[in-house]
């Protein structure tokens, strides 16, 4: 991704939806091309600028294609929504399981269990009120090769189901923030 | 032969119907089918029929192994049988793989995204859960995939007893892409995981399986898809992930331990920066690796407790070493056998440290042992006795007398005592540490300059932190008492990339054409924001627009042409097929590239087979401007300049370590014409420390260059050039250039230049000649008294040897000094080179001074491998030890070699580096292995075929004749078809020899794509421009049929006439090498089917043939010409023997002549065993060819010698003494038997292969009999010409013979393999 803080004043077009994706600090803007079908709910396709495919579900990162590390394939299986989290009380178990490349790591199980935490003290979300919004933490059990802690802020306001912010990692070394982004928040100044 | 299951439909996506009309995107295809949890499209197959032919010839040589027909292995029989019945049953699919079969991906990246055509077949498999084995017994073994599990854990599951005699694993994942990887514990490596579908092939190595079966085993089963699923075993036991081994620098610089060095080798293209420090020592070191068997470097020494000088001289300053080092691999480790190298260390420097050693290295898992034996310096202990010393008492004792320094002292070389030294590196499990423990040879009880060291252990121990890929941090405790810090810089020289963010954005490239004639000036425009290049006209003719492109240079051409063919494609009117960009320098022609537009738009817009992958660009010599197609015209700029900042640096002077000075440097240029021009500079000193240079190097010699500090240092500003030149051109390829006015820094005159460079030919030859008079020191318009005229000739010569580049210039030199300079350099694909020069002139080591003779080593790293912006800029670094006045060559400011840089055909081949892995996306990760192409010849594929009226319409017929031409090697292409419907070829091939093999060749693929009602070919071949032969095959049925193999070659002599326009090209039979295919890439096991000779039998034959051969070649002109070269040679032959009279000390000149004595005996053993080897034909015929005309070359001088009866040189008799018809050994100098027998056996070789190089030997041993006195250079002349003479006869007339070899031929009925035998 074609990444630097000077894309963050960048004009972007209006007809489009946008995801502000910071890694380390740098900031990249994808634009949301599809919606796929799929029987756990749509799956947005989002493009970056280098060509590069993020695929979002829930939220939840199920595809990257043109980066340096690549999600395949992606199955979710036993996968609760996030009102069923968030009023579980306790910590919710699932598996995941991904194609990963390079390396040919097909079928790379995790067992994550989430639940909810309340919001960081520090985080990427810009122009929104964090206290607005519910956050989960999702943790990968214990293994020499499970991925750092993911964190989703999502807006369960009105019955939405709408992650509008999340820290999540391809691997160790590849992690990202992602938040929904409009070209009016784009063209503002920073509200920090 | 399989191909009827290519339309193979499985249950979750049927594939595209056969006879669909309209091409389809895979993308769109995959969006259409539905979403399936169970879908694998890591397996999916796309199937192009085209591909069909080439996957049938793998097929097919895949079954010859499994027969046994080519006899390279030796495995169980029941095992091949069991393989081959397998293999059988597969399809040949037609297979190409995709880069990621993701459909939204492959929409943003349509070049990626292949275009389905009618035909087309693509599979979407479901997602397997096995990985399959086949063992060494020819079985398939199913094992249930589980992530996490390498190789290994797959191999323990089928074969436990066999896995651990396996020493590659040879991959093929389901998307096609084929992968080796070490898995012993020698060569264990990094790797990735079988895939579910996977395909291994891991055969223990005592399994008699040949390297080239598993290629092509691995090659034949990426075509098959993802393995089907069977009953499954378990895996075997999960390991850790494998790691590979780290090779780093030692104290030394060099691959090694700390003060030891191993067998290992960087990485081909690995630069070292080193510094190390152990009191009182702290070394500075910088390494390459330009070839995978040679290490090399120099390296400063500060000695910290010893004075450079006297103080009045250096100060305070430490003393400074400078020394030279070089390791050679001998051998490469395998399962049994270590790796070994021998090594040099301090080879040509004051010898202080001067050392030699024999190292062997042998890897187990993370341990990595070596043991060697040194001498010198690296075995200062000494505990040993000399094992050579058994050879030859000269080893006894090491001499230590160093002399002036620099020079290569051959004759201690591996003398003195011994001592053992090795140790052991352990990659430990944290990745980024490594330890290291050493047995030290030296004592540091006997150091140089008294020196002596406490040393309370002989053994040594550290650690290497890798703290980055570039940078590793040493600590080591070393003698039992010392600290050792290191710090090492490591980066792949031939890895080096930068990406051009500051570029400008690329044109897009759309799969239409426009339909209007643009605005030129704002193409042009363009076309210059994008290349830097300067659009000097735009013509079209016909369907071909042509842009002459003024002062146009580049490093990365093809960036470049592809960032102009953009502009081009996106605004040249639809009629234009092809753009052709002609490159103009100094107003002379170059070359051009002319770009096929569809096949360069295909490229850029989709993912396309193989067998549609055509040569976009191709380069040729430049055609002549036709004004009158002239559409466009745009003023060159009559004046640029541009201001830069100039570094330059002294290193290792006595009075300081660096000086150096930073300026300001201002580079104007006047064009006064197209050819005229007026040029110069001027420097300001902006920054220095050249108030510390006080030191003047004494010199016995005129001091052309030792004025060093007063240029530096007597003024600020300077102009270090200002030059008038006028350049031109003498036919197509003959350049020259007159030059007046301040040539250089330090000396001012004219001069002029000539250079014959014929366009893509590997050799050129120059000369320059210049009357020159030193400047003053002020670099003003003054000059010094000091004249002379000085200039070389230059042969520059591109040996297509691992990419070596060789020149060697002689001539007289700025001193008056008369000698040679000879540059060896190393270029890799990414520009960067790495060379060394040497030169050795008249003036003795004594008169050099320090040093002996002048040397250096450097580093050219194109601009474009480390800017963000192209360029077409050079960085050189050049490391000189000192700078003397012997050997010193006038600097020109336009040498027309560099000038002339777009005539060599490395233009195309030079690239930007690949991306490294870490930072590709995973589709484009390059394989630490990849299979050996076996495609047939280009000429073989199957290609449209057009009718005449097609021919005439669309001139992409036609370029595709010149690009299947092209691909061959042939240059300055010219087609005509002519209304008689006769198709004529003029065109060169500097490659395939004889001339009529090359015709063979072109008149073979004129019958693949020439128009389908063509009648007749004329073919005529060129070499320099001129032509050399014209052949008519005027029946062409009769041609095809006979190259088809349906009729004999006198079937078909009637129909063919030759025309000699140069009669001493003729051959001896011009018909006899029309349908020799032996290709370089020809696979060895189709000519080992044939029968082994039997010796006695084939030297009797082969006489006979060479007597027949013989008879036919023109021997009075032959003699003629001899005789000339001999009379004339005769004139240097008491310069000659006063040179190595002079010289008969020398070191290099002793090395030289024990070499250049054994090599004709080396060479006859080389061809004896070349001969009767019989594994390859092709060398095995040429091994014959070779012994049998040292043979005939031995006796024939051993003749000449009694006849002629010449006067030895050392008997003081003077080179006109004869006496005939004597056995007098006295009196038989003329001519050389060494030289004789030395190139008829390198003669043949060297013509079989193209390996002028050899020549290159050969002369080692005129040399070495002319420097042991034993002949007049002009006898070795006459030896050599009789040995060239006779090894080109036994070489062409046992090459007459090679049409009993076997041929693979494809046609429209198949694959096949044909033999003929006389």
């Amino acid at each position: 991704m074609r990444r630097g803080p000077a894309f963050d004043g960048s004009r972007l077009n209006p007809n489009f939806r946008y995801l502000r994706v910071t890694i380390e600090g740098r900031v990249a803007f994808l634009a949301l091309g599809n919606e796929d079908s799929h029987p756990q709910g749509p799956i947005e396709v989002w493009y970056s600028a280098e060509r590069e495919v993020l695929r979002l579900q829930n939220g939840r990162i199920v595809g990257a294609t043109g980066l340096t590390t690549e999600w395949r394939n992606v199955a979710l299986a036993g996968l609760p929504s996030w009102s069923a989290i968030a009023s579980a009380g306790e910590s919710v178990r699932w598996t995941r399981t991904r194609d990963v490349m390079p390396g040919y790591r097909i079928g790379v199980p995790d067992s994550l269990r989430a639940r909810v935490v309340p919001p960081p003290a520090r985080s990427q979300l810009q122009g929104v009120d964090p206290n607005g919004l519910t956050w989960f933490e999702e943790q990968a059990e214990a293994d020499a090769n499970a991925l750092p802690r993911a964190l989703y802020a999502v807006d369960l306001r009105d019955g939405k189901e709408l992650v509008v912010y999340s820290e999540q990692c391809l691997v160790p070394a590849l992690c990202f923030t992602l938040q929904r982004w409009s070209a009016s928040a784009a063209n503002a100044p920073d509200k920090k | 032969m399989r191909i009827a299951a290519l339309f193979v439909s499985l249950a979750l996506a049927p594939p595209l119907l056969h006879g669909q009309v309209a091409p389809k995107r895979l993308s769109d295809w995959l969006l259409e089918q539905p979403a399936t949890p169970d879908a694998y499209p890591l397996g999916l197959s796309w199937r192009v029929p085209k591909e069909v032919a080439s996957q049938l010839l793998l097929y097919h040589e895949l079954l010859e192994s499994l027969s046994g027909l080519d006899r390279e292995g030796a495995a169980d029989p029941d095992a091949l049988g069991r393989l081959r019945d397998w293999v059988h049953t597969l399809p040949v699919t037609g297979r190409v793989p995709v880069a990621v079969a993701d459909a939204r991906w492959l929409q943003a990246n349509p070049v990626r995204d292949p275009s389905l055509q009618p035909g087309h077949t693509v599979v979407l498999p479901g997602r397997p859960w096995t990985v399959t084995v086949i063992t060494g017994r020819g079985e398939r073994c199913a094992v249930t995939h589980l992530p996490g599990f390498e190789v290994a854990a797959y191999l323990d599951a089928c074969a436990p007893a066999a896995s651990n005699r396996a020493d590659w694993a040879w991959i093929a994942q389901p998307d096609g892409r084929m992968q080796r990887f070490g898995v012993a514990g020698w060569n264990r490596e990094a790797q990735d995981e079988p895939a579910p579908g996977a395909w291994i092939w891991a055969p223990p190595r005592d399994g008699g399986w040949p390297e080239r079966f598993s290629e092509r085993l691995i090659r034949f089963l990426a075509t098959q898809g993802p393995a089907p699923d069977r009953q499954a075993v378990a895996p075997g036991i999960k390991g850790k992930p494998s790691r590979g081994f780290d090779v780093t620098a030692s104290d030394w610089g060099g691959a090694g331990l700390l003060q030891t060095p191993t067998a290992r080798m960087a990485k081909t293209g690995g630069f070292t920066f080193n510094l190390s420090h152990a009191q009182p020592y702290t070394l500075g070191n910088v390494f390459v690796q330009p070839f995978d068997w040679l290490e090399t470097g120099f390296r400063y020494i500060n000695i910290s407790n010893r004075r450079y000088g006297a103080p009045e001289l250096s100060g305070s300053q430490s003393n400074k070493d400078r020394s030279f080092d070089a390791k050679f691999q001998l051998w490469r480790e395998s399962a049994y056998l270590p790796a070994v190298a021998i090594g040099l260390r301090d080879l040509a420097g004051t010898g202080l440290f001067s050392g030699e050693y024999v190292v062997a290295s042998k890897r187990s898992g993370a341990l990595d042992w070596s043991l060697g034996l040194g001498w010198g310096y690296v075995g200062g202990r000494g505990n040993l006795a000399n094992p050579l010393s058994r050879l030859s008492s000269r080893f006894d004792t090491r001499k230590t007398d160093v002399g002036q320094g620099g020079t290569i002292s051959f004759s201690s070389f591996f003398t003195g005592p011994t001592a053992l030294f090795g140790g052991v590196q352990y990659q430990s499990t944290w990745e980024r540490l490594i330890i290291k423990l050493e047995y030290d040879g030296n004592d540091y009880q006997h150091e140089p300059q008294a020196n002596n060291q406490k040393q309370s252990s002989p053994i040594n121990f550290g650690a290497v932190y890798r703290a980055a890929n570039w940078v590793d941090l040493t600590l080591g405790f070393e003698r039992g008492n010392t600290l050792m810090l290191g710090l090492t810089l490591h980066t792949p020289l031939d890895r080096l990339e930068t990406l051009k963010l500051n570029d400008p954005p690329r044109v897009p490239v759309a799969a239409f054409r426009r339909p209007q004639p643009p605005d030129w000036m704002v193409t042009s425009r363009e076309i210059a924001r994008q290349t830097d290049w300067h659009v000097g006209s735009i013509e079209q003719r016909g369907r071909e627009l042509r842009l002459t492109l003024d002062e146009a240079d580049a490093q990365y051409w093809r960036e470049r042409v592809d960032r102009a063919a953009a502009v081009l494609h996106r605004d040249a009117p639809a009629s234009v097929d092809r753009f052709a960009l002609t490159y103009q320098r100094r107003g002379m022609d170059m070359a051009e590239h002319v770009i096929d537009r569809d096949a360069w738009v295909a490229q850029n817009t989709q993912a396309l087979p193989p067998g549609e992958r055509r040569d976009a660009v191709i380069a040729r010599a430049a055609e002549k401007s036709a004004p009158d197609a002239r559409i466009y015209q745009s003023a060159p700029e009559k004046f640029t300049s541009n201001l830069g900042i100039d570094y330059r640096q002294t290193l290792g002077g006595p009075d300081a370590f660096v000086l150096f000075q930073l300026s300001a440097l201002e580079h104007a240029k006047l064009r006064l014409s197209d050819k005229t021009w007026l040029e110069g500079g001027l420097r300001l000193g902006l920054i220095d420390n050249y108030d510390k240079f006080k030191f003047d190097a004494p010199s016995n010699l005129p001091r052309v260059r030792t004025f060093l500090r007063e240029y530096l240092t007597t003024s600020k500003l300077t102009m270090p050039n200002l030059q008038l030149t006028h350049f031109g051109k003498l036919g197509e390829n003959q350049h020259y250039s007159l030059y007046g006015g301040y040539l250089e820094e330090m000396f001012a005159g004219v001069g002029g230049e000539w250079l014959y460079r014929p366009f893509g030919s590997r050799t050129a030859f120059g000369v320059d000649l210049n009357a020159v008079q030193q400047r003053s020191f002020e670099q003003n318009f003054n000059l010094r008294d000091y004249r002379v005229v000085t200039g070389h000739a230059t042969m520059y010569w591109d040996t297509g040897w691992q990419d070596v580049q060789a020149d060697l210039s002689v001539g007289r030199y700025l001193a008056r000094d008369v000698g040679a300079t000879l540059d060896v350099s190393r270029v890799f694909k990414n520009g960067v080179r790495v060379g060394a020069y040497a030169t050795k002139t008249n003036v003795t080591a004594a008169q050099f001074g320090e040093g002996s003779f002048d040397k250096a080593l450097y580093v050219s790293i194109p601009f474009d491998a480390m800017l963000t912006r192209s360029s077409s800029s050079v960085g050189n670094f050049v490391w000189k030890p000192l700078t003397r006045d012997g050997g010193a060559k006038l600097v020109r400011s336009t040498p027309l070699y560099d000038l002339t840089s777009a005539r060599s055909e490395r233009t195309l081949w030079t690239e930007p580096a690949p991306r490294p892995n870490e930072l590709s996306i995973p589709a484009d990760r390059r394989e630490t292995w990849t299979p050996r192409s076996e495609l047939p010849a280009p000429y073989t594929r199957v290609a449209p075929r057009a009718t005449s009226e097609q021919w005439a319409s669309d001139d992409r017929h036609e370029y595709r004749l010149v690009e299947a031409l092209h691909r061959q090697r042939f240059r300055s292409i010219r087609v005509t078809y002519d209304d008689s419907r006769r198709l004529i070829l003029e065109l060169s091939n500097d490659r395939i020899r004889p001339i009529s093999r090359a015709v063979g060749r072109a008149a073979r693929t004129a019958l693949r794509l020439a128009p389908l009602d063509a009648r007749e070919f004329r073919i005529t071949m060129f070499e320099d421009a001129a032509p050399i032969v014209t052949y008519e095959f005027v029946d062409r049925a009769r041609l095809e049929s006979y190259f088809n193999g349906a009729v004999g070659l006198e079937d078909v002599a009637g129909t063919i006439a030759g025309h000699y326009v140069e009669p001493g090209a003729r051959e001896p039979d011009p018909l006899a090498r029309l349908d020799d295919l032996a290709t370089d890439g020809a696979p060895a096991s189709i000519g080992s089917l044939l029968a082994r000779p039997r010796p006695v039998a084939r030297v009797s034959s082969d006489l006979s043939d060479a007597a027949a051969a013989a008879a036919s070649t023109d021997w009075l002109l032959a003699g003629v010409i001899g005789a000339g070269l001999v009379l004339t040679s005769a004139a240097l032959d008491q310069r000659g023997f006063r040179f190595v009279s002079d010289h008969a000390e020398s070191g290099w000149l002793k090395g030289v002549t024990k070499l250049g004595n054994a090599i004709p005996w080396i060479g006859f053993g080389a061809s004896a065993f070349a001969a009767l080897d019989g594994s390859n034909p092709g060398r095995s015929r040429t091994g014959y060819a070779a012994m049998e005309a040292g043979a005939t070359a031995y006796l024939a001088a051993t003749g000449l010698k009694y006849a002629v009866g010449r006067a030895r040189p050392q008997e003081g008799l003077g080179n006109r003494d004869f006496n005939p018809f004597t056995s007098d050994s006295r009196f038989d100098a003329f001519p050389s038997r060494h030289a004789a027998v030395a190139w008829a056996v390198a003669t043949p070789f060297a013509e079989e292969y193209g390996a002028n190089w050899l020549y290159g030997v050969a002369v080692l041993t005129n040399v070495a009999r002319v420097a042991s006195r034993e002949h007049w250079f002009s006898d070795t002349v006459a030896g050599s010409l009789i040995g060239y003479g006779i090894g080109r006869i036994f070489w062409e007339s046992s090459r007459a013979r090679s049409n009993n070899e076997p041929r693979v031929m494809i046609d429209r009925s198949g694959a096949k393999l044909a033999w003929e035998w006389q």
